[in-house]
């Protein structure tokens, strides 16, 4: 009777003494492969893996076991951990302070944080991240997931001394063979009770190298390509692209062919704008299209062709010989006229992904084939759409709009000139893409002597290499080094910018160039009964065309006119002219910070790290921002910044939310027009994109309406306050805001009249947003050191 | 006299104020159009909806129609924002943001000086700090207080002109941590918000972080 109950209690009492000793099983790299990284931590500290899959422990004389291999890949990994760490240690202490290492010791950093990068955890790395560039890390370190041993060094027991090596743990021979090794640095598993099951062999290049989720690690999850084409350039259809004309409410819409999908290359296209119109511009006239443009100092292969040209319907349709810079411009959803300067300039940076509005299809001929299109507007402008007919129009007002349906608006009666669709719409290969060669410190200081700087230019580079912050001094490099843009000192190049501004581009200079401001044109004027106010305007005539407004005659933008006096201010040494409009001086210092930001931006366009506009102008600005917050503290006061930025500085240190609020709500507003509201940032652009697709062709109407209604916000206000402030006539601004008036109505007409198709834009610049929220997070770490600095007291980066 | 310029003026503003907000109204627009074979998306039911941002920053009520939700990460901490109507002059969009400071915050500042480093004027900015205000909220006292200040926008492009903002701005505790609650507009419209803010601000709730 007792016999069932004791047979039970010696088999519980065998389980479990057993599940409580240590296995005697021997582990096997062939039924549990080990990582790349996990051989080498073995093999360089004595282990040997054998042929039959065994790991001899060569001090013990005994196999590894199964139990133990996890206890020991992480002490030998945190043995190399606490080693790098040492090293590191060493050399930081041996140098002048962090801040101040040599080339020589920056690179002997550089080569140990590689080195041991993969044995670094989350923390550390978060430490040491301030020494790669941003390509760096996104295109490789971020890359290796951080180890997660699941066993603890801690807790390894020691082996029994009386255990005697099983059967198994036989001594086999040294293999020199060992099998494939798994390309991942995956930790071992944690041996289950059964056996793994072996895994089929596979071949190095085809492992994933990810095992653990990296989206906990990092905002990347695919490899990063330097080869998609420019947001800038033209673009292939999405696949998704309708090739039907999409049926509107409207009567008698022209049928349209319907040409086959094309493919779409492997980089996707980003879906929106990234930087602003002038620096799509400027980007345009660095990417050689098809013409013989004189090759740039960079070394830049084209890049391939966004879709096969075959694939195109259009295909006999002649490439498009204008310089990229103006593709962005041209309405390629249709047909367009070609872009004026004006519409160059038009929205300095657009509402992301918000496409030119289409003009109205013409009654008297056929729809164009807008399905075919192959270039996806990046600028998104209201094209020069001719007014209406005299009459209709009040000054300033919106038109109702009346939705379309059984009462539709009938499509305007003077439409857009509309060019021939087969004369406009461009099969132009993408840009080509810059090739990532960095460029050293040395290389670039002798390019700075030797390139065609002036002596002012010359000063500003060299303090950018000496002062900009750590994060940025990569792609600074590579900008100026491979990318040669020049630096002109003329405020009426810089477009609508009052410091610094991407100027139009010198078909003598295949590069991009930027227009320094000398100092700000300010006019004063009464407010109230005794208060004065100063307007700080553009000097650029594109800024006031874009307005549809004449620059105005002020004294201080006349040649040769003589200033009443001169005076010292806040402003800098300023000349005040009889009509008391004033020109201030920008100091050197200022205008570095300045030129900083636009290299910047250039960089990230080149780079194809600009499909977020809000992130890559948050980027740039913060750089600019702790440049000059480096400068500073060198001179001990910030009174080389202007009134404007010294207060913006202040500000960004001391009530840095504040500060990042009211940036948005400028940024965010018809006039920043950088932050699309219903987008938002990189991250929630991308959510928003995937939602957008599922109702393509409404979102690309709200698009497009958006965009139209934000010119006309943008010009009439600007117009209203011009005319408030006595700065033109009131006939003047009738005219303009009439024009402006009548532009968005006739667009908006066209628009609902024939609702633009969709062209599978939306969603298919995720890789590109995730390389923008990656900004957004550099620059968190960036801002984040400077402030704990800031607060501890110390000095920033 | 000649009343022309004047005319104009009234012409324009008129016309900006029967405007509203263009990318509102933009946005109403492209619902409403009838689109063959797309369906037409339902109006929303109600004015405010409850939301949790991603980050689980707070729950609480946000209005459905002209204002934008957006989150972001910032160096200090997780950042939602709430982006409502343009200004008059198109140069400053409408901002509700919500941020949680606590000790682990960078450059975390207690609760009591950075009230003041808030309230600190600048004669620069023009900038006017109106007496603390306690207001019982959801989550416990709120210490309210507004702010006019002067600004010129936009920052960058021209042509620039001066323009009064206005700041509401609440201080909620939550023992030594507390959110920080602020809504920046242009002073002519910010009586418009006031509503809305507190609304919002009263619907505020933490969850578990």
């Amino acid at each position: 009777m007792h016999a069932p109950i004791l047979a039970l209690f010696l088999a519980l009492a065998g389980a479990t003494a057993s599940a409580q000793s240590p296995t005697t099983e021997a582990y096997n790299v062939r039924a549990t492969p080990l990582d790349d990284l996990s051989r080498e931590l073995l093999t360089e500290t004595g282990y040997v893996i054998r042929e039959d899959g065994k790991i001899w422990d060569n001090i013990a004389d005994s196999a590894v076991r199964l139990d133990e291999m996890s206890y020991l890949l992480s002490r030998l990994a945190g043995a190399r951990r606490l080693k790098a760490l040492l090293e590191l240690n060493l050399i930081l202490n041996r140098s002048e302070g962090e801040k101040k290492l040599t080339d020589a010791e920056r690179e002997t950093v550089r080569a140990l944080l590689r080195k041991h990068w993969p044995v670094f955890g989350v923390g550390t790395r978060k430490d040491f991240r301030a020494y790669f560039s941003v390509k760096e890390l996104v295109e490789e370190l971020d890359k290796i997931p951080p180890r997660f041993d699941r066993g603890s060094a801690m807790l390894m027991r020691d082996p029994d001394p009386n255990t005697a090596p099983s059967a198994a743990m036989v001594a086999a021979p040294i293999s020199v063979t060992a099998p494939p090794p798994a390309s991942t640095y995956a930790p071992v598993p944690v041996p289950a009770a059964a056996p793994a099951p072996v895994p089929e062999p596979r071949a190095p290049a085809e492992a994933p190298r990810q095992f653990i989720p990296r989206s906990v690690l990092t905002p990347f999850l695919e490899p990063l390509s330097l080869r998609r084409p420019s947001p800038f350039a033209p673009r292939a259809r999405a696949p998704e692209a309708p090739a039907a004309h999409q049926p509107t409410a409207l009567p008698a819409p022209a049928p349209v062919p319907a040409p086959a999908p094309a493919p779409v290359p492997a980089p996707a296209a980003p879906a929106g704008p990234a930087v602003p119109a002038a620096i799509a511009a400027v980007l345009g006239a660095m990417a050689p299209v098809d013409g013989p443009r004189p090759a740039p100092v960079a070394p830049v292969a084209p890049a391939p062709v966004a879709a096969p040209l075959a694939a195109a319907p259009q295909a006999n349709q002649p490439q498009m010989n204008l310089p990229p810079l103006l593709t962005p411009r041209s309405v390629p959803v249709t047909s367009a006229p070609p872009p004026s300067l004006a519409d160059q300039l038009t929205p300095r940076v657009p509402i992301t992904s918000a496409p030119p509005i289409p003009p109205a299809p013409q009654a008297s001929q056929p729809a164009p084939a807008r399905s075919a299109d192959p270039a996806v507007p990046l600028f998104p402008t209201t094209p020069p759409i001719q007014p209406q007919a005299a009459g209709g129009v009040e000054l300033g007002t919106l038109k109702p709009w009346v939705p379309p349906g059984g009462a539709a608006p009938a499509i305007p009666a003077a439409p857009a000139p509309v060019a021939p669709a087969a004369a406009i719409a461009p099969v132009i290969a993408a840009p080509p893409v810059p090739k990532s060669l960095d460029a050293t410190p040395a290389e670039f200081d002798a390019f700075v002597a030797n390139g065609p700087y002036s002596r002012e230019g010359r000063l500003l580079l060299k303090m950018l290499a000496e002062k900009a912050p750590e994060f940025c001094r990569a792609i600074l490099r590579r900008t100026v080094v491979r990318g040669a843009p020049l630096i002109v000192f003329d405020g009426a190049r810089a477009g609508a910018d009052r410091r610094a501004g991407f100027a139009a581009s010198d078909p003598a200079h295949p590069g991009a160039v930027i227009a320094l401001s000398a100092g700000p044109l300010l006019v004063e004027r009464k407010k109230g009964l005794f208060g004065k106010t100063l307007v700080a305007l553009p000097e650029d005539p594109r800024a006031w065309a874009e307005l549809g407004l004449a620059r105005p005659p002020l004294d201080a933008l006349r040649k040769g006119a003589a200033p009443e006096r001169m005076e010292n201010g806040p402003w800098g040494a300023v000349r005040i002219y009889a009509d008391r409009s004033r020109l201030g001086t920008y100091s050197a210092q200022e205008q570095a910070g300045e030129l900083l930001e636009r290299l910047l931006l250039l960089g990230l366009e080149r780079e194809g790290f600009a499909s977020s506009t809000y992130a890559a102008r948050v980027w740039a600005r913060a750089a600019r921002l702790l440049f000059t917050a480096r400068v500073a503290d060198d001179y001990g006061n910030s009174s080389f910044l202007d009134p404007e930025r010294k207060q913006e500085l202040r500000e960004w240190i001391e009530r840095g939310d504040e500060s990042d609020d009211l940036l948005v709500a400028s940024w965010s507003s018809a006039r920043g027009n950088v932050l699309d509201p219903r987008r938002g940032g990189p991250e929630s652009q991308a959510r928003y994109e995937r939602q957008a697709r599922e109702s393509c062709t409404r979102s690309l109407l709200a698009d497009h309406l958006a965009e139209a209604a934000r010119g006309l916000a943008a010009r009439a206000r600007t117009i209203e306050a011009l005319l408030e402030t006595d700065l033109i006539s009131s006939d003047v601004a009738r005219a303009a805001a009439g024009k402006a008036a009548n532009d968005e109505a006739a667009a908006r007409s066209a628009l609902l009249a024939s609702p633009p198709v969709c062209d599978g834009r939306f969603g298919a610049d995720e890789n590109g947003l995730r390389r923008s929220s990656a900004l957004l997070a550099e620059v968190s770490r960036a801002e984040r050191a400077f402030r704990e600095r800031k607060h501890r007291g110390t000095d920033h980066e | 006299m000649n009343n022309a310029p004047l005319a104009a003026l009234l012409l324009l503003l008129a016309s900006a104020a029967s405007a509203g907000d263009w990318l509102a109204d933009a946005d109403k627009a492209a619902r409403e159009a009838v689109i063959p074979g797309a369906a037409q998306p339902e109006a929303p039911k109600a004015a405010w909806m409850p939301f949790v941002p991603a980050s689980r920053l707070f729950s609480g009520e946000i209005p459905v129609q002209g204002w934008w939700p957006m989150e972001e990460e910032t160096a200090t901490g997780s950042v939602f924002r709430l982006l409502g109507g343009d200004s008059h002059s198109g140069a400053a969009r409408t901002v509700l943001s919500v941020r949680f400071y606590d000790k682990d915050t960078p450059g975390f500042l207690p609760i009591k000086q950075a009230v003041e480093l808030m309230r600190r004027d600048d004669k620069e900015s023009k900038r006017a700090i109106t007496a603390v205000r306690p207001v019982r909220v959801g989550l416990g006292l709120a210490r309210t207080f507004e702010i006019v200040e002067t600004r010129r926008i936009p920052a960058d492009e021209g042509p620039s002109f001066e323009e009064e903002l206005h700041h509401y701005v609440a201080v909620i505790p939550v023992g030594e941590a507390y959110y920080l609650v602020r809504l920046i507009s242009s002073r002519a419209t910010y009586l418009e918000y006031r509503d809305d803010f507190v609304r919002f601000m009263k619907s505020l709730r933490t969850l578990s972080r």
